[in-house]
């Protein structure tokens, strides 16, 4: 359960496994808050991720607005397919690269 | 021996005269010593703990010899410690000190509990106003409406889920379900301005893509950025059989026929609103060209992800299923159901049903009734113009804000949806026919609709020439006035007999279009080959 983020070169991968709700809603802040001026790219990896709540895309939204709102600067990846649904339904490939 | 640890005593020579002596609010411990005469100290702790309600008082027993066999009566009167004789002075200074600190946790302890009960109080008594406030920004406006059927269960007072539903005075009924970011209080807050738009625009006239426009620019400015609303908008037009919807990030919805059994899944194919600008939007619409039969389910993602005791969500399969097993009693079916499958479980999200009927025989539509309204206006001679040219047409729908223009320069107000309906359908004809030279027998066919309204948006995107010209005089006449409104476009021209044949409908209702304007009006004509068209509507003060 929980966040853990690695910084390789410029890039920064967040993994999130069991439940993206508002229960991580502080922990993700604190990452999103780190991030300094050397990442250029974030991938969301959801591979262990179960659950994905309104709340958590509101996140992913602080997030974007962190990397300068550019959708090319954040990836969310290895999404199962509940977690993709969901980002279908709110379409958020307009905003994020998705896969 | 406690006198000289710095305690005040009073002594009392039998559990008889300790009661009558013993004053709780200067009482840090009471030594209690078992047999006496008179009263034993059992009775005496019994009598003295029934003056305490929540205020702590430890009470030490002293015991000696053979009273061990009073221990179990002893704690059950409610002894907090024993000290047994004999004892020295160091036992009784610790024992004494440990229940001092004790009794001050606990009093400490009570007065956090009494500010808490205080706080709780004040929040429930703030919540239940705030709650009514928000019941009358949200729900003033709402028209109920024979043709919509919602559930809505909240977590609590607040609900992250609205629901608006209002007529348009051209008698098509809006409704918007939204679900905000969260639950509670804060995901309510934004609720007001969205209803607010929805019910001031619907009732300007205004269609549901120009709606959700301006609610997405008012929650864009409004909310922090990881807050947005899911929504969708739908818009049941009798007169053209046809639902409009725009769906912004709610689950799927189904259009279902009660009659085929078939369902359509009508999914999410925009961002949701608030989180990019209008200007980006893009909104995609879908039509759907619908008969009485058919309906349209749509939830917030509460029930697709109710879940039962082994953790399973109810899923879209879940509402599928009803769907499927009674065509007829879909609604209630759906909710109990749900029930079933969530068991003793709590409700873990908002959850909101809500069945749109596209029944056009219902008895709530053709809400224009004939001007036969108590009115008092001054008339006055005045003319007024407006031109839109080709970049303005392609870009937005100019007759809620020329009408309602009207309305502030004459007080037309009780005659505005008789307005609303000349100009919209004057204005509708021009550039359909005139200006795009669409043929409307292709709204006849099963998909004519989309199709129609699929073909007109190419047109219209293509377009790179043209104008439309609305021309309104306004004179006192006899016992009120006359407003003329005359429509000019530069397009082919067009047959007006031919459109009053294909928007008559030849199901029993009466039928609008250019059928219903010559009803409403003292004369309509068309003339320069369907380039040009004047009505004349005339109004009478009462009497």
């Amino acid at each position: 359960m929980g966040i853990s983020s690695k910084v390789t070169d410029n890039n920064l991968t967040i993994s999130i496994s069991g439940r993206f709700d508002f229960a991580v809603h502080r922990e993700f802040r604190a990452v999103v808050d780190a991030i300094n001026n050397d990442v250029k790219h974030v991938f969301i990896d959801f591979r262990t991720t179960e659950y994905v709540d309104s709340s958590a895309l509101g996140m992913l939204l602080l997030l974007k607005n962190k990397m300068n709102n550019q959708k090319e600067n954040v990836s969310l990846i290895n999404a199962k397919p509940e977690v993709k649904k969901i980002f279908e339904i709110a379409n958020f490939g307009q905003l994020f690269t998705l896969p | 021996m406690l006198d000289q640890l710095g305690f005040e005593v009073t002594v009392a020579k039998d559990g008889k005269e300790a009661v009558e002596l013993f004053d709780k609010d200067n009482t840090d411990v009471v030594f209690m010593d078992i047999e006496m005469p008179v009263m034993n100290g059992i009775e005496a702790v019994r009598l003295i703990r029934q003056t305490l309600s929540d205020q702590f008082i430890p009470i030490i027993f002293i015991t000696g010899g053979d009273s061990d066999k009073y221990l179990d009566q002893c704690i059950e009167v409610g002894s907090d410690d024993f000290i047994r004789k004999p004892f020295n002075a160091g036992i009784l200074s610790a024992k004494a000190k440990s229940l001092v600190r004790i009794k001050q946790m606990y009093s400490e302890q009570i007065r956090q509990k009494k500010e808490i009960e205080v706080f709780q109080a004040q929040h429930d008594q703030e919540q239940d106003t705030a709650a009514e406030i928000y019941e009358s920004i949200v729900n003033s406006g709402y028209m109920h409406s024979p043709n919509v059927h919602s559930a809505l269960s909240p977590m609590s007072k607040f609900n992250g889920d609205i629901l608006l539903c209002a007529y348009t005075p051209a008698d098509k009924l809006n409704v918007l379900l939204g679900d905000f970011t969260g639950h509670g209080i804060i995901a309510s807050l934004a609720s007001a301005p969205a209803a607010e738009i929805f019910y001031g625009m619907t009732d300007k006239g205004f269609g549901i893509r120009e709606i959700t426009e301006e609610i997405n620019f008012k929650l864009k400015k409004l909310l922090p950025i990881n807050m947005f609303l899911a929504a969708t908008l739908a818009c049941l037009d009798r007169e053209n059989r046809n639902l409009s919807v725009i769906t912004c990030g709610l689950p799927d919805h189904f259009l279902f026929c009660k009659e085929t059994g078939s369902i359509e899944l009508v999914a999410s194919n925009n961002l949701p609103l608030g989180i990019i600008d209008s200007s980006e939007l893009n909104l995609t619409e879908k039509h759907y060209a619908v008969s009485s039969s058919q309906r349209l389910i749509l939830f917030t993602d509460g029930i697709i992800e109710a879940e039962n005791s082994d953790g399973q969500p109810f899923d879209f399969e879940g509402v599928k299923n009803c769907l499927r097993t009674d065509r007829h009693s879909c609604f209630n079916d759906i909710l109990s159901a749900l029930q079933a499958h969530q068991g003793k479980l709590n409700q873990q999200d908002d959850i909101t049903l809500v069945r749109l009927s596209c029944d056009f025989d219902s008895e709530k539509w053709n809400l224009y009734t004939k001007n036969d309204k108590h009115v008092q206006i001054e008339s006055s001679n005045w003319k007024t113009s407006a031109t839109m040219d080709f970049n303005t047409l392609r870009r937005f729908n100019p007759v809620p804000t020329l009408v309602n223009s009207l309305m502030e320069i004459q007080g037309l107000t009780p005659f505005r949806e008789s307005i609303f309906l000349i100009v919209t359908e004057l204005f509708i004809n021009s550039l359909d026919h005139g200006l795009l030279d669409l043929d409307s027998s292709l709204k006849s066919t099963p998909d004519g609709f989309a199709s129609f309204f699929e073909l007109k948006q190419q047109r219209l995107d293509a377009l790179s020439e043209g104008y439309i010209k609305l021309i309104f005089t306004h004179t006192p006449h006899q016992y009120g006035g006359q407003l003329t409104i005359r429509i000019q476009d530069s397009g082919n021209g067009f047959d007006e007999n031919k459109i009053t044949a294909t928007l008559i409908d030849n199901e029993q209702y009466s039928g609008r279009g250019l059928e219903l304007i010559r009803q409403i009006c003292e004369s309509l004509e068309y003339s320069n080959g369907g380039r040009q068209a004047t009505a004349i509507f005339t109004w009478k003060n009462s009497s």
